[in-house]
């Protein structure tokens, strides 16, 4: 059984590229970092280092005593990297949409959104919270197949690998077969924007194609600028309030409502509420199709969002 | 922690300082300005989707603005940042003028204060101030 960690590995290389990535800033787009939010997503970076190592040690003791009711005894061949690299992508595309369409998962996701920055730094934004959400549920299935946690684990780590130097706006797009099969800076882009249009898309990982096939996929278009972070921006650096704010939220929600609504705002989506007093993202994005079309300007049917088979 | 662990975290620390004090010194993170109404409505469809003004102040320097739709709703954004932060200000705002600024509270803590100059802050501070009573 391996013992081997590669982000360990690569956090020399985020390092060089972040500094990388701040001189082409000061040269093109000064804008595309500010110090004080450079501080506070690094700090989520540590932080949720330290997550990981005071609770890491449970789930993967909690993955072994699942692998004791594997289907089948997967072996540490090539394939099987490859097919666990492929799947624990799967699984991954699923997390994060959950991370973004469960207020309780999003309490701890929202951590990695809520930049107005999209800089490699962003990408080391992590949360805290993790552990506090299902998200481990997802990759059950891989171990109850007879992937080895562990080869589970170092596939994460690569795949986290790749999702860092996607977070940036200093690479437009990759060449057109890249761009059909991977995600890229452009598409991932689009995930982290705030845009109507942009809401809840691309929740790739590594391969685009997730996207494509359970139609959440959206382009990022030349046309409409791009505004990153959350639908209310935070409004402080504050690295408490940062890492915990969705979940006081949450915590404030549920008190105030009635009892047969308590739940749903643990739940449902963010942004939802018994008494509609604050918008969804569909919502948002419904609202925003509305003007277009009142000002003659109506989303392209070609566009996935316009379609009626969006799952959202 | 263990010792490599305890090691790994200052180094992580020392790093993560070192970074930020580098887009410091390269004077990275530009203050923002609002050139006019049209960048202010921008702003302020970006700060809340369909926000569409009928009233706007802007402040003397840009830095932030208030706004009045047609709704009756107040939206303050001040700079967060290289970018603007905004509110829709409800109950818990309040308003003060101190020399000719108007200072804005959003009455949300982690939010904040606002510093703006702009024409009649009078009037502003008493609409705002108002909300506390609808």
């Amino acid at each position: 059984m391996p013992d081997f960690s590669p982000v360990d590995y690569a956090v020399p290389g985020f390092v060089a590229l972040v500094l990388l990535e701040m001189l082409w800033a000061r040269s093109k787009r000064r804008d595309a970092y500010e110090p004080k939010d450079t501080l506070t997503s690094l700090a989520f970076g540590l932080g949720s280092t330290v997550a990981g190592l005071l609770t890491g040690g449970a789930f993967l003791a909690l993955f072994l005593w699942t692998w004791q009711f594997r289907l089948f005894d997967v072996p540490w061949a090539w394939w099987a990297w490859a097919a666990c690299f492929v799947l624990d992508d799967l699984a991954y595309y699923w997390i994060h949409r959950f991370g973004h369409r469960v207020r309780w998962f999003w309490a701890s996701h929202v951590n990695h959104h809520s930049s107005q920055h999209y800089n490699l730094s962003t990408a080391l934004r992590q949360t805290w919270t993790g552990f506090l959400t299902l998200g481990f549920a997802f990759k059950l299935p891989l171990v109850l197949l007879g992937f080895h946690p562990v080869m589970i684990a170092i596939c994460g780590g690569f795949n986290l690998i790749y999702q860092f130097w996607i977070h940036t706006e200093a690479i437009d797009r990759m060449p057109r077969w890249f761009e059909a099969v991977m995600n890229t800076p452009s598409h991932h882009r689009v995930h982290h924007a705030t845009n109507p249009r942009y809401l809840d898309r691309n929740y790739a990982g590594v391969f685009i194609v997730w996207d494509r096939m359970f139609g959440t996929f959206e382009p990022e278009s030349r046309d409409e600028k791009i505004r990153y972070g959350i639908v209310k921006q935070l409004g402080s650096f504050n690295l408490l309030w940062s890492v915990f704010h969705e979940w006081i939220g949450i915590a404030q929600d549920m008190w105030r409502a009635p009892w047969g609504s308590k739940l749903g705002y643990l739940l449902r989506e963010p942004g939802w509420t018994h008494d509609g007093s604050r918008e969804t993202s569909d919502m948002i994005r419904a609202g925003w199709m509305e003007r277009q079309a009142a000002k003659g300007n109506p989303v392209s049917t070609e566009n996935p969002i316009a379609g009626e088979a969006e799952p959202a | 922690m263990d010792s490599p662990a305890l090691l790994q975290f200052l180094g992580s620390l020392v790093a993560i300082l070192a970074l930020a004090w580098t887009a410091r010194w390269l004077k990275l993170g530009p203050q923002p300005r609002l050139q006019d109404e049209a960048e202010a409505r921008l702003a302020a469809d970006e700060a809340v989707s369909g926000y569409s003004p009928v009233s706007i102040a802007l402040d003397r320097d840009g830095g932030g603005a208030l706004m009045r739709d047609a709704a009756g709703r107040l939206l303050l954004l001040r700079p967060h940042g290289t970018h603007f932060a905004g509110r829709i200000l409800a109950a818990g705002a309040s308003a003060r003028i101190d020399g000719d600024a108007l200072i804005i509270d959003s009455g949300e803590r982690r939010y904040g204060e606002a510093r703006l100059t702009v024409p009649d802050p009078q009037q502003w501070a008493r609409t705002i101030d108002a909300l506390g009573t609808r």
